[in-house]
């Protein structure tokens, strides 16, 4: 590893520290904090400022160190960190965050901005009566006790927290032992049932047994191994004596002793220096050394985000701690380099069509479905499918990141427009693909700027209308029928209806006398050409209207649309896919072509009788569903797939739902298959094209249309789908 | 869900199951695949991790095939290996607990 | 071989020459990506009438435009015997659906003239120079332009 590289791994884990630094500042503000979430913030900005140190970026380190100083003196309880004062550091963790920017592409830090900060800071600092020189440069003297290894600049915060844990931990001896034994050892004739046995003779133990990788009988082999053990046991002296029941098969098997609560690996307790080459985790994974891979695969199942660099080679390693300091044993991560994800992605998704090709040219062939071939590719379809949800797994990461990075959007928009506003979020562990939620950062934060600026009223209209001064804006994250939904509300005065109306008319968007209802009205503002470049405010000063928005969600695969109750506020929502990769499909036939339907828009299919259709208008048809009666849609004409109407007796309806729960009954040729596509981007290669959500290649190599069922449904049965033109237009 | 009218076929476990055993017992409830199954363990000295997870592969198989599966007259030493073990008395069907 | 030195009149071009319909053309090899036989399109719905659909690229969806139809020549009723022209165009690979491929021509680009001025808007707007060739003359294509910009949104 080079400078550069050390170098850059340094601002990947400053982003980190940001995270937390924020995450924990906001618990404070929220009054939900105790003394462990005041010392992950002093320790967020001490590693910032240490490994600054270490690359020599005087302006950081200077700033980092008063930010420090201050943080400790809140940490000690020698000041109170009261409204203000949170606030105070809400505003300097911005700074700093600009500062670490700065340095990372080697622009300069805006003077101005935080030099005056640095001496609020300071403010606080000296009229605490605290000696502590403003002058940065000598960082050692100010920092607390563990200073020594500040210098390289590495160092992980297990060493801080070797100061901090409550000594407690270790004497609670409670420990998790992960024991799964591997065939050699049934071999030599050990048994894991003594074994068992003689620890839980050890302490107070709970016993679970791990059958999930046991097969069926037809599959089974009685001399392999299928099961393993987690033992969470307390009341143990020393960790080292829950070796001794393992002494005889420590090469037999699969290991692992963690302690709980302190949440480190065995033998981290002394400071973990430059030399130490191999992070403690490490050491309970080598017991079986044919079993390397397995332990580090199985690790990463347990973990839950790529974060710890565990590289066995010259660079010092680390043990990073999970951020939070809860009492679960520090989940085994690696940092993984994007690009091999992707890589690996592509391969999968290669694999995943190549099965199904193969598949199609052994049906082709004439073999039995019983055949042993058959069965084979039965489980190689299994395989290739777990291999594809492992592997997306791998991408899929918590918006909590989003999500925070929004409340300094929420502030300094505030700010800039003089509103007082609070953010609220929900569903922070909801998943979606890294690439969505990089690709969501700048809608989402154009769409809460909207809701400062435009959505929410002054403080003095809303006590005037008997509201609380402070605006709320609620964002949330949730999976949903397949889909995430991400919602941005806000409670300001909603939608001024007479005025969007107006404005359309005015850019000739839509008639003058046409009739709109009101939630069509409030979807004008994602026309193209309707931003209100007349009110100009210093946010929305980039001119980004909502229609880019738009597009930027749909590029995603994604929906949006807006609700809204004059007085009240509105409602962004957002529906995206949970995946860019991978979809679950119904195969069909549509005059002559092959379509997917993503199965999660379907409720059920049914064969129609002709007498259960009913007209309705001229165009228009629905049919009798049980108790109700659903509009038709016949895909091939909604598609303009050519001049044939298909009769319904001789088709098959697809019963679909929207995200908004609307029914629609969808008119298809016939069923083919039902299997799982991996989803080609079309926007990528040509465009968007209404009522298709993208392409898929099917096993006969030939490229495959997924439909995009909320688009279908979404027009006026019968008339033609014009992308972006507004419904009105045809109304009469 | 158990059709009482037909009755479970029964084979007597032996007294050890070593791995020579289990490979029989493997072989013979392949056989006995598709009928509702009654495994008698009052001969069974002691239960380890190998047959035990014979015992959960056939287990869940035979509540794939909708098939009942029991083990009777286990014995303590038989009924503490299998909670040393973290396993669940239900799963198995100790004391003829019927499958759904 | 490479493009020569200093005077832009001296430099090589090496081009790929094709028929369509019975004229021929040819574009800059600099854009061609490589070049297969025809197979079927999947069609897109409500696509502008020279965009046949899409095809399998090796996993990749591959847009392919009928050549003749978009110079409005007449649509084309292509078969295994056709040839597809993968190009780049921008950061979109696009297929150009033609008869067949001749040759590649080592061009001095002071060989190139000027477009005729004939009455054909087409001409004007996708020829960029024509050449005498073996066969007679062989029109030069500008790629840039056979893709319209907003392709995504022609209904």
């Amino acid at each position: 590893m080079d400078m550069e590289e050390i170098k850059q791994t340094f601002f990947v884990e400053c982003e980190e520290q940001l995270a937390e630094l924020e995450s924990g500042l906001l618990e404070m503000e929220a009054g939900e904090a105790d003394s462990e979430t005041v010392n992950a913030v002093f320790r967020a900005v001490h590693s910032i400022k240490g490994g600054a140190g270490a690359f020599q970026l005087e302006q950081l380190v200077s700033f980092a160190h008063v930010f420090e100083t201050l943080l400790d003196l809140i940490r000690g309880d020698e000041l109170e960190a009261s409204a203000d004062v949170v606030r105070v550091l809400l505003r300097a963790a911005d700074v700093l965050s600009d500062l670490v920017n700065a340095a990372r592409d080697g622009t300069e830090a805006d003077e101005s901005v935080w030099q005056p900060m640095k001496a609020e800071l300071d403010q606080f600092i000296n009229s605490n009566g605290d000696t502590s020189p403003s002058g940065a440069e000598s960082a050692e003297d100010e920092v607390p006790v563990q200073d020594g290894p500040d210098e390289f600049g590495f160092e992980p915060i297990p060493i801080s927290l070797d100061m901090f844990e409550t000594e407690d931990d270790e004497a609670a001896g409670e420990y998790t032992v992960r024991f799964r034994p591997t065939r050699e050892l049934f071999q030599s004739a050990s048994e894991p049932l003594f074994i068992l046995r003689e620890l839980s003779g050890m302490g107070m133990a709970t016993i679970e047994c791990d059958t999930s990788n046991v097969p069926t009988l037809d599959a089974f082999d009685p001399t392999a191994s299928y099961l393993g053990w987690t033992i969470t046991i307390r009341g143990v002296e020393n960790k080292d004596s829950l070796h001794e029941p393992f002494d005889f098969v420590e090469d037999q098997c699969e290991l692992e002793i963690t302690a709980i609560a302190s949440g480190e690996a065995t033998g981290a307790l002394e400071e973990v220096s430059e030399d130490d080459l191999s992070p403690p985790v490490l050491e309970e994974i080598v017991t079986s050394p044919a079993e390397i891979e397995v332990e580090v695969a199985a690790d990463a199942e347990m973990a839950d985000e790529p974060k710890v660099q565990a590289q066995v080679s010259d660079a010092p390693a680390k043990v990073a701690e999970p951020s939070k300091q809860s009492a679960n044993a520090a989940p085994a991560t690696i940092r993984v380099d994007l690009e091999r994800v992707d890589r690996l992605i592509n391969l999968v998704g290669e694999l995943v069509v190549n099965q199904a090709m193969l598949s199609q040219r052994v049906v082709e062939a004439g073999l039995t479905e019983t055949s042993s071939v058959m069965m084979g590719l039965d489980e190689l379809e299994q395989l290739t499918r777990e291999i594809q949800d492992s592997v997306m797994a791998i991408r899929a990461q918590p918006v909590k990141t989003l999500l925070q990075r929004m409340s300094r959007v929420v502030r300094e928009a505030a700010d800039a427009t003089g509103k007082i506003v609070r953010l609220r979020t929900e569903g922070e562990s909801t998943e979606i693909d890294k690439t969505v939620i990089e690709r969501l950062a700048d809608p989402l934060t154009h769409m809460i700027r909207n809701a400062v600026d435009h959505g929410l009223e002054m403080p003095e209209k809303r006590s005037k209308a008997e509201k609380s001064e402070e605006g709320t804006i609620e964002l949330s994250a949730a999976h949903r029928s397949g889909r995430v939904v991400i919602e941005i509300k806000d409670d300001g005065a909603g939608i001024n209806r007479d005025k969007v109306r107006s404005i359309a008319v005015e850019k000739g968007l839509i008639g003058a006398d046409a009739q709109l209802s009101d939630n069509e009205i409030d979807n004008l503002i994602f026309l193209p050409g309707f931003s209100t470049a007349t009110e100009v405010s210093n946010l929305s000063g980039r001119g980004v209207g909502m229609d880019v928005v738009k597009r930027s969600i749909q590029a995603l695969g994604g929906r949006i649309s807006i609700s809204s109750r004059p007085g009240h506020g509105s409602t962004f929502t957002m529906s995206l896919p949970l995946t860019l990769a991978v979809l679950d499909g119904m195969v069909v036939t549509v005059g002559g072509q092959t379509l997917v339907v993503p199965l999660t828009a379907i409720v059920e299919t049914l064969k129609p009788k002709n007498s259960d259709v009913h007209n309705m208008g001229c165009d228009a048809a629905v049919v009798a569903v049980r108790d109700s009666f659903v509009p038709l849609i016949e895909v091939s004409e909604k598609l303009a797939f050519g001049e044939e109407r298909t009769n319904p007796s001789d088709g098959v309806i697809i019963l679909v739902e929207t995200d908004e729960g609307k029914q629609n009954a969808l008119l298809v040729d016939s069923i083919q298959d039902q299997r799982q596509v991996v989803i080609k981007s079309l926007e990528v290669s040509y465009g968007h094209i209404p009522g298709v959500a993208a392409a898929t290649i099917l096993g006969d190599g030939r490229v495959a249309l997924i439909l995009d069922v909320g688009e279908l449904v979404q027009h006026v049965p019968g008339s033609s789908l014009n992308s972006d033109q507004p419904m009105m237009l045809e109304a009469s | 869900m158990t059709e009482s009218t037909m009755a479970a076929e029964v084979i007597k476990l032996p007294e050890v199951l070593d791995l020579n055993a289990l490979e029989a017992l493997h072989t013979e409830l392949l056989s006995k695949r598709g009928v509702h199954l009654e495994l008698d363990a009052s001969a069974v000295s002691g239960l380890g991790a190998q047959g035990l997870q014979l015992l959960l592969s056939a287990s869940e198989t035979w509540r794939l095939d909708q098939k009942s599966f029991t083990v009777s007259g286990a014995g303590d030493e038989f009924v503490s290996a299998v909670s040393m073990m973290g396993v669940d008395a239900d799963v198995l069907c100790l004391d003829g607990e019927e499958h759904e | 071989m490479n493009t020569t030195a200093n005077k832009s009149d001296d430099e090589i071009c090496e081009i790929v020459s094709f028929s369509v319909g019975a004229q021929e053309f040819g574009i800059d090899i600099q854009s061609v990506r490589e070049i297969r036989g025809w197979t079927e399109e999947t069609v897109l719905p409500r696509s502008p009438h020279y965009v046949r659909g899409v095809i399998n690229l090796r996993g990749a969806v591959l847009p392919i435009v009928d050549l003749a139809a978009r110079l409005e020549m007449g649509p084309s009723e292509p078969s295994a015997r056709n040839v597809i022209i993968v190009t780049q165009i921008n950061d979109q690979l696009v297929g150009l659906l033609v008869q067949s491929v001749s040759d590649i021509l080592s061009v001095n680009k002071s060989q190139i003239q000027p477009t005729p001025d004939v009455a054909s808007d087409l001409a004007k707007n996708f020829v960029r120079g024509v050449l005498p060739s073996e066969n007679g003359m062989l029109s030069l294509i500008e790629i840039k332009d056979i893709l319209p910009v907003e392709l995504g949104e022609a209904a």
